[in-house]
This record gives structure tokens, C-alpha cells and sequence, in this order.
């Protein structure tokens, strides 16, 4: 955000701050909304109207507060990450969306859905407390079913909007020559897996695959979404991923 | 000792510089006078107007406590309160402004009996 500094931001989003509009001149910038305090900030009019323009702020009652996507960026800087990332296991990868826009992520591996589930399906119950395993189990197989829809729905968005060939040329046992025509095979078979396991998922079982295992969204708030019960949402997201592992043959010993 | 009928022409200084306060952030002039509790901004207002009164026109706390009838320990905590507040480049560059206009502005004519109380 160029038009206040990051130190700026920072503190606004610890202070809970809101930003008063009311009157002319600058805005005063009260911690927490208390005009009994004395203002942190003064910002001019034109600053308010820039950072409303960048999306950076949402209306109060009292004024103007830093939108929470902001305040949490802002209250968790590079810096801190980069020391989480000595502790786990952090990747950056694209996120697609069905309109096709590309959406940079940052995922801590060990903390998508899926991992969290099949750890804690091999989690032991724990007899005094009753916790630590869960009703619903998901197995390596449906895991892998799982991730594997999510390799072919990258592929499959990621291809719509990549115009550049990374092949090496001379390398991978080819050269430049009819990367147009590889992009759009590549692309056409990525559809077709896409549209094949979409098929066999049927459409009710696809959107919690998507959310779960594609977008990496909270079980929860998927169940909220789809105006599901509270914590029915395991179980279909079992269901469904029994229908991929069908679907891609990922359990052991069964052939389709 | 001195009451604040015994200076009209401070009253008139303090009229202007809490209208002129008033004029730049927007908000209605109200009777900071008054000794009644205000609202957050008013109280701002009367702060605004002590400070003002204390670096324009070199009043010192005492005068300006005896014209809004105030202690001269709240005028002290008023002007320390908005100085405090100069650090930030756009409210410092609003108070530079209201200064210039206070200081240009013309001083109250003393030679005729007004009663501005």
C-alpha cells in the first residue's frame, strides 16, 4: 500500500483504529474508534479517498476501519514468515478459479485439508480424553484421489491461461517446434480428465471436491455455504472422495 | 484579580480562533464557554482553541484559563495534548495554516467602549 507505509497499516490494524470522515479537513484516526483518546494519525482527505479506491478500508459506524484482509496481511510480514518457514513446510503456488484468474497463494503443506484429515484418521483415540481420533476416517487411498483431482483442475485452469511453452528446447526429447499445437493438446487432455472425473463425481459431489481439495477452503465454511449440518461435512467429503478413488483407481489391490 | 470582563478583547480573541477551529475541521460552532459537559469534539474544539491561543497570540495559561474559565492545569494538558498531536505532517500543516489566518487576521478595535462579553 504506497499511500501509507507498512508501519502505518501495522498499527492501525493492532489498534483495531477507525478512521472518522465526519466534518471537513483531515480525518483524525482514533484507536479503536475512541474519540475520548487523542487521535494516533491525521490523514488528509485525499489519503481516505485513496485508500477507499484500493479497497484497503470498510465503512463503520464511526467512520472507516482497514479491511481485515488488509489488517492481517499487514500484521503478518514477510519477515515473520519467513521465520515460520524454518518450522514448515511453505510453498507458493497459483490458485485458478473456473473464470480463470490466477490467484498467488502461500500454503503451509502439513495444514490443507486433506493432510489434516488423513493424519487425523491415523491418530489413536485417546481413552481418558476421547480425542484425538475422528469418526470419519480417510484413508492414504481417498487421500491421493483427492489430490489427484486437484493436480488435474490446476492443470486443466492453468493451461486456459498459460501462453508461454517452458519446455527446454533440445530438451524432454523435443525442441520449439508445434508448441502452439502441444499447448492446445495439453490443454484438451487436461479438460478431458478434468471433465471425466467431474462426470463421475456428478454435480452435488464436485463442490465440496472443488472447495475442499482445489481451493484449500475450510470444511466449515463450506457446511455454512451449502447450509449443510455442522460437521456433516466430513462425511460428504468422504462420500465423494470414495466416488474419485473409484473414479481413479488410486485404492490398492481393485482394478476398475 | 482580574476577571474575563475585565479583558473583552481576549473573549473576541477567543471567539475567532475557536470559530476559525471550528471553519477548518467542519463542525459546528458551539459555546465552549459554556460549563456544561461537551461532546468529544467540542472538547477538541476548546483544546484546539487554547493552543491556538497560547502559540498565535502568546496568551499565557493563566489568561487563557481565566477566559474559558477553565484551570490553568487543563489549559496546560489542552495545549501539551495537541502539540503532542503536531507529529503527524497533515494535522501539523492544518494548524500552520489556522496560525497564518489568526495572526493576519485584524485585531480587535480597543477604542471604543464594545461590550464583547
Amino acid at each position: 500500500m504506497a499511500v501509507l507505509s507498512e508501519k502505518v497499516l501495522q498499527q492501525f490494524a493492532k489498534d483495531a483504529s477507525v478512521i472518522i470522515t465526519a466534518g471537513a479537513g483531515p480525518c483524525p484516526v482514533f484507536a479503536r474508534g475512541d474519540r475520548r483518546t487523542v487521535a494516533t494519525h491525521w490523514l488528509s482527505r485525499e489519503t481516505v479517498k485513496q485508500l477507499q479506491a484500493d479497497g484497503a478500508l470498510k465503512a463503520v459506524p464511526q467512520g472507516f476501519a482497514v479491511v481485515s484482509s488488509l489488517a492481517k496481511r499487514v500484521s503478518n510480514p514477510v519477515s515473520k514468515r519467513a521465520f515460520s518457514e524454518q518450522h514448515r513446510t511453505v510453498t507458493d503456488r497459483e490458485s485458478y478459479t473456473p473464470d480463470g484468474v490466477i490467484r498467488n497463494i502461500r500454503r503451509v503443506e502439513t495444514q490443507s485439508v486433506l493432510r489434516r484429515l488423513s493424519q487425523a484418521s491415523r491418530a489413536v483415540r485417546n481413552p481418558k480424553t476421547k480425542r484425538g481420533a475422528q469418526t470419519v476416517t480417510f484413508s492414504a487411498a481417498l487421500i491421493e484421489a483427492g489430490e489427484r483431482f486437484a493436480r488435474d483442475y490446476n492443470r486443466h485452469y492453468g493451461s486456459a491461461v498459460a501462453t508461454q511453452d517452458y519446455m527446454a528446447s533440445g530438451a524432454d526429447g523435443g525442441d520449439r517446434r508445434g508448441a502452439t499445437e502441444r499447448r492446445y493438446a495439453a490443454q484438451i487432455d487436461s479438460e478431458r480428465a478434468l471433465s471425466k472425473a467431474r462426470k463421475a463425481l456428478g454435480p452435488k459431489l464436485e463442490k465440496i471436491i472443488i472447495e475442499v481439495c482445489c481451493h484449500d477452503h475450510d470444511l466449515a465454511a463450506v457446511e455454512r455455504a451449502q447450509n449443510w449440518a455442522k460437521n456433516s461435512g466430513q462425511t460428504v467429503l468422504k462420500l465423494a472422495l470414495e466416488t474419485l478413488a473409484e473414479h481413479y483407481g488410486t485404492t490398492p489391490g481393485m482394478r476398475h | 484579580m482580574r476577571t474575563k470582563q475585565d479583558c473583552p478583547t481576549d473573549i473576541a480573541h477567543a471567539r475567532l480562533t475557536v470559530a476559525a477551529a471550528a471553519l477548518a475541521f467542519g463542525l459546528p460552532y458551539v459555546d465552549v464557554f459554556a460549563h456544561r459537559r461537551l461532546a468529544a469534539s467540542d472538547i477538541f474544539l476548546r483544546q484546539m482553541a487554547m493552543y491556538l491561543l497560547n502559540t498565535t497570540y502568546d496568551f499565557n495559561l493563566s489568561r487563557i484559563a481565566r477566559i474559558f474559565e477553565r484551570d490553568r492545569t487543563t489549559v496546560r494538558h489542552a495545549c501539551q495534548l495537541i502539540e503532542d498531536q503536531r507529529d503527524s505532517p497533515v494535522f501539523d500543516d492544518l494548524l500552520e495554516t489556522l496560525e497564518q489566518f489568526l495572526l493576519t487576521a485584524p485585531a480587535p478595535n480597543t477604542d471604543h467602549e464594545v461590550e464583547l462579553a
